[in-house]
């Protein structure tokens, strides 16, 4: 909280001296009201100790604002992840915000402004309850210095309460579809392999034509669910290690036929093959591998596509990189986008959901990583993955050597 | 012969698979829910068990549980069909004892064929049972 001066020069130049108390009190008991009573907020020093705390603190944490004064923030309010285990002080946001650390793994905006609510996180009250929540934690600053830090939270039982609902219901009407789905997949196999009579050319060709639109179907149902299964947290990080070189070896098998089928070339970088990745090898798979399958579709036969990573000083990059179609540069801001796919993309190749580079952006979240991507029409694009080699998000890099 | 009793409650999926199984010359019984199930199988024990999960009434949970607690019907193979895509779903199923799991809209109904085939003539074996 910023330090009222003392004294104030009117515009008359006279001093006057009653009127900044008066300042003082009426700034504290707007502080003190502020959001109540479902916002809480709190102010600390460069210590960590709290100076300031709202009725919505009082509230939420079950800590009145005279025992909360001069205690530290991060003792007397624990915070815990979904599997009841107490967040180290040190990784606490708000040690990293107090020493000026940037923050790389978390939704930031400017520079050390951190906006927490994934993966979720829960405040244990006094009385040792505890409540999902979400945070703002941002310096405050005094002549570029950090002299302290605001934290700004809510309870987001409610919220967290309606996503459930919500993806009960959506997987269960998932599920509803692809019941159907199941049974004319099935129908029309068992007349291909004719039990039931054999059909005319004609016949073979409509039925073809409705099994595809059908697998489309399949395809999109499934892809829904696995968003949908992301998105609930259900889907927990594994953490793990893997070397470059069979990180690679298990991409390439997996996206070898598709290559063919479209006769694309694949080259990969040799590299950094002794590099071991500490991070989920699954999530980092599917990530690189979703880059592939749109690389080899839109690429033209005849083309090759690159896989290659390169080491910087903060990060660790995987790259795809294509010379195929590429993306119109009004379409590519929304190219992350759920269902969203490029003109040029749908115009090559009807097929598709939108749905891979959306999910590639959710799984990179969950392990600390960020996508990125270049590119231009009719000259191809190179999707990049950094993982950071020191994170929270539990993903850094090492040598072997 | 060899009988398979169908536990599902759709009739478009029951027809496809009576279809394909009565090709292969087994015989095949139908339940349309968990409870009808369980009676069939008490008046005549079947050589496997193709189980829906989601059902009215009683579901394929209860059948499991009720064929893998008998010691008479312990042994009946039993292959899960059905479109709960979920790690919590298959993982359930199978502890509770199913010996395999499709999710139906991912398989061509032919792998489900081969692989009753592969217990009825006896190229696997159902799993361990306690």
């Amino acid at each position: 909280m910023k330090k009222v001066k003392k004294t104030k020069q009117t515009k008359k130049g006279k001093k006057r001296i009653s009127r900044p108390e008066k300042i003082i009190t009426e700034q504290e008991a707007i502080l003190a009201s502020v959001g109540d009573p479902v916002m809480g907020l709190v102010v600390v020093d460069k210590d960590g100790k709290i100076i300031h705390v709202n009725g919505g603190f009082e509230v939420l944490t079950g800590w009145k604002r005279k025992e909360a004064i001069g205690k530290s923030l991060i003792k007397i309010v624990p915070r815990e992840n979904e599997n009841r285990d107490r967040i180290p002080f040190k990784q606490r946001i708000l040690s990293k915000v107090l020493s000026g650390k940037t923050i790389t793994t978390i939704a930031a905006n400017n520079v050390a402004v951190s906006i927490e609510k994934f993966p979720t996180f829960y405040y244990v009250r006094k009385d040792k309850s505890r409540f999902p929540a979400s945070s703002v934690i941002s310096p405050v600053l005094s002549e570029g210095k950090i002299t302290g830090a605001a934290e700004v939270f809510y309870d987001i039982t409610k919220e967290k309460e309606l996503d459930r609902i919500r993806i009960n219901f959506l997987s269960l009407a998932s599920h509803q579809l692809r019941t159907p789905l199941s049974g004319t997949k099935w129908l029309i196999e068992t007349m291909y392999k004719g039990l039931v009579g054999k059909m005319t050319e004609k016949q073979k060709e409509y039925l073809d034509d409705i099994y595809k639109v059908n697998e489309q179907m399949i395809k999109l149902v499934s892809d829904i669910l696995s968003t949908l299964r992301l998105e609930s947290e259900a889907a927990l990080i594994k953490k793990g290690k893997i070397s470059v070189a069979s990180l690679f070896k298990d991409i390439l098998i997996t996206v070898t036929t598709a290559a063919k089928e479209r006769k694309v070339a694949l080259q990969s970088s040799l590299n950094h093959r002794t590099l071991i990745i500490e991070t989920d090898p699954e999530i980092l798979k599917s990530i690189i591998r979703s880059f592939f399958s749109n690389a080899i579709n839109y690429s033209r036969p005849g083309q090759k596509v690159i896989l290659g990573v390169k080491e910087e000083s903060r990060a660790v990059v995987f790259f795809v990189r294509d010379f195929g179609i590429g993306i119109p540069k009004n379409e590519q801001k929304r190219m992350f986008e759920r269902f969203y796919r490029a003109s040029n993309a749908r115009a090559l190749k009807p097929i598709g959901t939108g749905i891979g580079l959306n999910i590639a952006k959710i799984l990179a979240e969950k392990i600390g990583a960020e996508i990125s991507f270049k590119s231009e029409e009719n000259k191809g694009s190179t999707f990049y993955l950094s993982i950071p080699k020191r994170s929270s998000g539990g993903a850094k890099a090492r040598n072997k050597n | 012969m060899n009988n398979v009793l169908i536990v599902e409650d759709e009739d478009f999926l029951i027809r496809a698979l009576n279809d394909n199984l009565a090709a292969e010359g087994y015989t095949v019984d139908v339940a349309k829910d968990g409870g009808e199930a369980v009676e069939k199988i008490g008046k005549k024990k079947p050589n496997l068990v193709l189980l829906d999960l989601l059902m009215p009434k009683k579901d394929g949970f209860f059948v499991l549980e009720e064929i893998r607690k008998n010691p008479e019907w312990k042994l009946i193979p039993v292959i899960v069909l059905s479109n709960l895509g979920e790690d919590t779903s298959i993982k359930r199923a199978m502890e509770m004892g199913a010996d395999d799991y499709f999710v139906k809209s991912q398989h061509p109904i032919q792998e489900v064929i081969e692989k009753v085939k592969d217990y009825l003539e006896g190229r696997k074996t159902v799993k361990h049972r306690p």
